[in-house]
């Protein structure tokens, strides 16, 4: 038969909006996503809906009312950003620190390293569909919680950390009830991976899943677990250490095949490797000490810039701070880590399923007050 | 039961089924449901240090249930702007339906005596492939809910809720196969009385193979965790039933509680004995009737309890899987080996019921350690971090 | 190239074993502050900030910054860029010993590639705008794997034509710094390849981090 036509099935990608109300975006992010049929296409996401004008705010408030606000950045892990702000213009004014000041500053930290990444495997293990281990990873970080209470009177945003120094000296049980806590603990991450690491399911969402590009890395700036994922060494506080953290001795975790599996193993290392800081910085602080150095009450740094670094449970947290001179810095740019990691996320998932974008959206530990400041 | 309700006021059995299968409804499923529905959340919240539901109803929440369900009914009705108005009334009910439809072969109980009447709406001899029949039904319920709610979500769920069924519908009914093989009949009266006497007359020993893959095709065919894809909250917020609200998604949400009792209860029936206690019923109770009916209604009970309970466990424990690999599991490894599960079962029961038992339990053992051997790798996966 | 391209990636994961760091007393590198190292006595050290006047809290007398000098690892890295031979002058230190050099906005885009090409300079760690009086200014901050500090380019534009070559195209991770420095600033990078706002509201008009821009707009912009 003469004739015959081909007719040929087109199928339309769909563009599909998870939108900002969405229960795993970890705040408030638009992804709209170009679906063909399970495969994403294409993503672009959509921020600045949590846009609050901090750096605006930097600039019209003195270095000592702007701790109070600089918390509210990363409000899981409060403390870096307030040692961040702290340190940089303690650089730039030469201030020194009282060395107890900087022990505790840097226990704080590490306490606030494991409550994050308790809070994001309780968060992740959600968006997996375990919603069994939220509470157990919470009950862990209710601890640490007190532990906070216990010093600064405050559970998530503390302004703790002040240009000279902390704000609030030690309660004298602090150190008893954090040893208390550090010697429970390493039993409880056993615990977890009892639960999540062996389990066939688990593995079957995560084992292989989300593969990065080693280069592609590098070249969206992407710091911190999903980094070191990939096999990149990069931990500020081997790298650049600031506070004490050349004194301590603690081993960094990278991964080696850059898949979803290796930023949760990463993860639980590095909760691990904090309790062993943790031990040491207690062990190594001296029991009297000014928590704080004699400072002006109105701080007036010299002009100069600065920019600092930190390493934040998500990545390089860096602060590029420029005074002029006056009470209040003339222009503060925070480099927050989950805003490199909202643009790496296209090249991430694109290729992959639309059930893998939680998985890798997850691991990327992202919070989104951060990305949108 | 027809020659023992024929007795009954001389009524004709048909009127005495129908009426027979409202009082379960109403009596036994509704309650059950109530109760299941509360179950769920205080064990859930026991397994993920909660205290579930504690403030309606006293200390336990007794009555929660109850104000949920009022909460549901008295919620604003409304159909989404573009939605398909017929479908999007009828897959509620079509939703619904075939769970009802079930509870009609599965015997609760028996009456005792020489006639043996089991209490049953209907005693088909084709029970097995009623079954079978009816458990397609509410496939096509999901998916027109999905497509009737105008939502690319929940299209996405009714699509990937109507590929989970079709995958898991064809080991579920195949695993009745291998104890249809062993009884000689389909009728699910007929397979509890094969299990009379002790417990090792059960059929989870002679076929455990299929015990295990009834469970896991049941709990995926009511939707539950690890097969919650089609409703899969972190993805889909809700899934197929996204736009219903009030009274139309409180039908969704029974009827998934309803089919969860259906598979549980029969589970219990087919596999753990149905009404028969783990051992032969002791003779004062044997001769009365009344006694009879609350023993073995009792038995039926405690078996549907912890299967319940076991999926309950399991939801709080596993996370989900991925739907691609839903449906590997299922055409990959599990029809595979329910096929081979029925070969087995054929091939060995010319040897009698002990034959099938003991091959079965053999193959897992070789099975199994064959797996261990091999599988050293779970505990290398930690290993794969360096420093 | 391709050899010194290698060599200037950042090293992979190859270690032997695990490695322990044995904590030691030096200083630490990247650190030119005199924060963390001084008053290691265990009784009270009250370390006082080097200039203001000790007893009046109240007249804030004019603090001096400490001297500034580049890190070790700075000055590693401050050469090789000089060695580029693109005429840079000197590096200024920053406060924490980073070098940072002034670049012209026309060359900006050659240094990026020859940084990128020859020291292997891929990673953009931040992007910042800055309003000043009489200019504005861009702030570029690379870091380098090998020598594990950072490198700070400035440029400046004059203040009535905000516009600079974007370079996105070089360091992909440039792409929301540059919509952000739009967005906040109205700095106008060319080249982009989607320059529109970020974080502010699609159809906004004004650039809120301007330093004339109020810190409340009534009645919206």
């Amino acid at each position: 038969m003469s004739g015959l036509n081909m007719i040929e099935v087109r199928t339309e990608e769909m563009v599909l909006n998870m939108g900002p109300h969405h229960p795993s975006t970890h705040g408030v992010l638009r992804l709209v996503l170009t679906l063909d049929g399970e495969i994403i296409r294409s993503c672009s996401p959509v921020i600045g809906y949590l846009h609050r004008g901090m750096e605006k705010l930097a600039e019209n408030r003195t270095f000592v009312q702007y701790p109070g606000i600089i918390d509210r950045y990363e409000y899981l892990t409060a403390m870096f950003t307030g040692v961040l702000y702290s340190m940089s213009a303690e650089k730039i004014a030469g201030i020194e620190v009282p060395e107890k000041a900087v022990w505790m500053r840097m226990i704080m930290m590490e306490l606030n390293r494991i409550a994050s990444h308790l809070f994001w495997l309780g968060t992740y293990m959600l968006d997996l569909g375990a919603n069994g281990l939220l509470f157990y990873a919470l009950r862990e970080r209710e601890m640490i919680l007190n532990l906070f209470e216990e010093v600064c009177g405050a559970r998530l945003l503390y302004s703790y950390a002040c240009v000279g120094g902390v704000r609030f000296p030690n309660s004298p049980t602090f150190e008893k009830h954090c040893r208390e806590f550090l010697k429970l603990f390493p039993d409880r991450i056993k615990d977890y991976e009892a639960i999540v690491t062996d389990n066939p399911v688990f593995l079957e969402r995560v084992d292989g899943v989300g593969v990065f590009d080693r280069q592609a890395c590098l070249d969206y700036g992407v710091s911190g677990p999903p980094l070191r994922s990939v096999g990149v060494k990069k931990d500020l506080r081997k790298d650049n250490p600031s506070l004490f953290y050349d004194q301590v001795a603690f081993d960094v975790p990278i991964g080696t095949r850059g898949d979803t599996l290796d930023r949760y193993l990463l993860r639980i290392e590095e909760m691990r490797q904090s309790v062993r800081i943790i031990e040491q910085c207690l062990d190594r602080m001296p029991a009297e000490g000014a928590y704080k150095a004699k400072v002006p009450a109105v701080i007036k740094v010299p002009p100069g810039e600065v920019y600092f670094a930190l390493e934040s449970p998500r990545g390089e947290l860096g602060a590029y701070m420029v005074t002029n001179n006056a009470d209040k810095c003339y222009r503060l740019k925070l480099r927050c880590p989950s805003y490199n990691h909202t643009q790496f996320l296209p090249v991430a998932i694109v290729g992959q399923k639309v059930s893998d974008v939680m998985a890798i959206f997850g691991s990327l530990d992202v919070i989104l007050p951060e990305v949108d400041r | 039961m027809n020659a023992l309700l024929d007795a009954f006021f001389g009524i004709p059995p048909f009127w005495l089924g129908a009426i027979g299968s409202v009082l379960v409804i109403f009596l036994v499923v509704l309650p059950a449901v109530i109760v299941m529905v509360l179950w769920e959340r205080k064990f859930l919240g026991m397994l993920t240090q909660r205290p579930g539901p504690n403030r309606v109803g006293g200390r336990f929440g007794l009555l929660q249930t109850v104000a949920d369900a009022l909460k549901l009914l008295t919620k604003e009705d409304f159909t989404p702007k573009d939605a398909d108005h017929k479908l999007f009334f009828i897959a509620p009910v079509l939703f619904m339906a075939p769970t009802f439809l079930v509870y009609a072969v599965i015997p609760f109980g028996h009456f005792g005596g020489k006639d043996y009447a089991p209490a049953i709406i209907a005693d088909l001899r084709t029970g097995v492939f009623f079954l079978a029949a009816v458990f397609s039904i509410h496939t096509v319920a999901i998916l027109m809910a999905g497509w009737a709610s105008n939502n690319k979500y929940s299209l996405m769920g009714g699509i990937r809720g109507v590929a989970q069924a079709i995958s898991y519908e064809l080991p579920l009914v195949f695993s009745f196969l291998g104890v249809v093989l062993l009884t000689g009949s389909m009728s699910t009266v007929d397979m509890v009385r094969a299990q009379d006497g002790w417990f090792y007359n059960w059929f989870c020993f002679a076929q455990p193979v299929a015990f295990l893959i009834y469970l896991i095709c049941a709990v995926a065919e009511v939707n539950r965790v690890p097969f919650d894809i089609p409703e899969a909250e972190s993805e889909l917020v809700s899934g197929f039933n996204t736009e219903y609200s009030g009274m139309r998604f409180a039908m969704f949400f029974l009827a998934e509680y309803a089919s969860l009792l259906a598979v549980s209860a029969l589970a219990a029936t087919v596999f753990l004995g149905g009404w028969n206690a783990p051992f032969p019923t002791p003779a004062a109770i044997a001769a009365s009737t009344v006694g009879m009916f609350v023993w073995s209604v009792a038995w039926f009970t405690l078996k549907v309890a912890v299967l319940i309970t076991v999926a309950i466990w399991v939801r709080g424990t596993l996370p989900r899987l991925r739907a691609d690999q839903l449906m590997n599991f299922a055409w990959k490894a599990l029809v595979p080996l329910v096929l081979i599960n029925i070969f087995a079962t054929g091939l060995l029961g010319l040897w009698g019921r002990p034959a099938v038992a003991a091959g079965m339990w053999l193959a897992i053992a070789l099975f199994w350690a064959y797996g261990a051997a091999r599988t050293p790798r779970f505990h290398e996966r930690r290993r794969r971090v360096a420093f | 190239m391709s050899d010194e391209d290698k060599k200037a990636t950042p090293e992979a994961g190859t270690e032997a074993g695990p490695t322990r760091d044995a904590p030691t007393g030096d200083a630490p590198t990247g650190d030119a502050g005199p924060i963390t190292e001084a008053g290691s006595t265990k009784e009270a050290t009250v370390a006082a900030a080097p200039a203001p006047a000790p007893a009046v809290p109240k007249a804030p007398a004019k603090p001096a910054a400490p001297p500034l000098e580049l890190s070790p690892a700075g000055k590693a890295l401050a050469d090789a860029v000089a060695g580029l031979g693109f005429d840079l002058g000197e590096a200024r230190p920053d406060s924490w010993g980073n070098p940072t050099f002034e670049v012209a906005p026309d060359r900006l885009v050659d240094l990026g590639t020859a940084l990128k090409a020859k020291l292997g300079l891929s990673y953009l760690a931040c992007l910042a705008p800055l309003d000043w009086p009489d200019r504005w200014e861009v702030a570029y901050h690379l870091y380098d794997f090998e020598r594990k500090t950072w490198l700070a380019l400035k440029t400046r534009i004059p203040k009535d034509q905000v516009q600079i070559p974007s370079v996105t195209p070089l360091w992909p991770a440039a792409n929301w710094y540059e919509r952000e420095g739009y967005d906040m600033y109205g700095v106008e990078f060319a080249g982009h390849p989607h320059l529109a706002r970020l974080l502010m509201s699609d159809d906004w008009q004004t650039f809120p981090l301007r330093k004339d821009h109020p810190m409340d707009l009534e009645g919206g912009y």
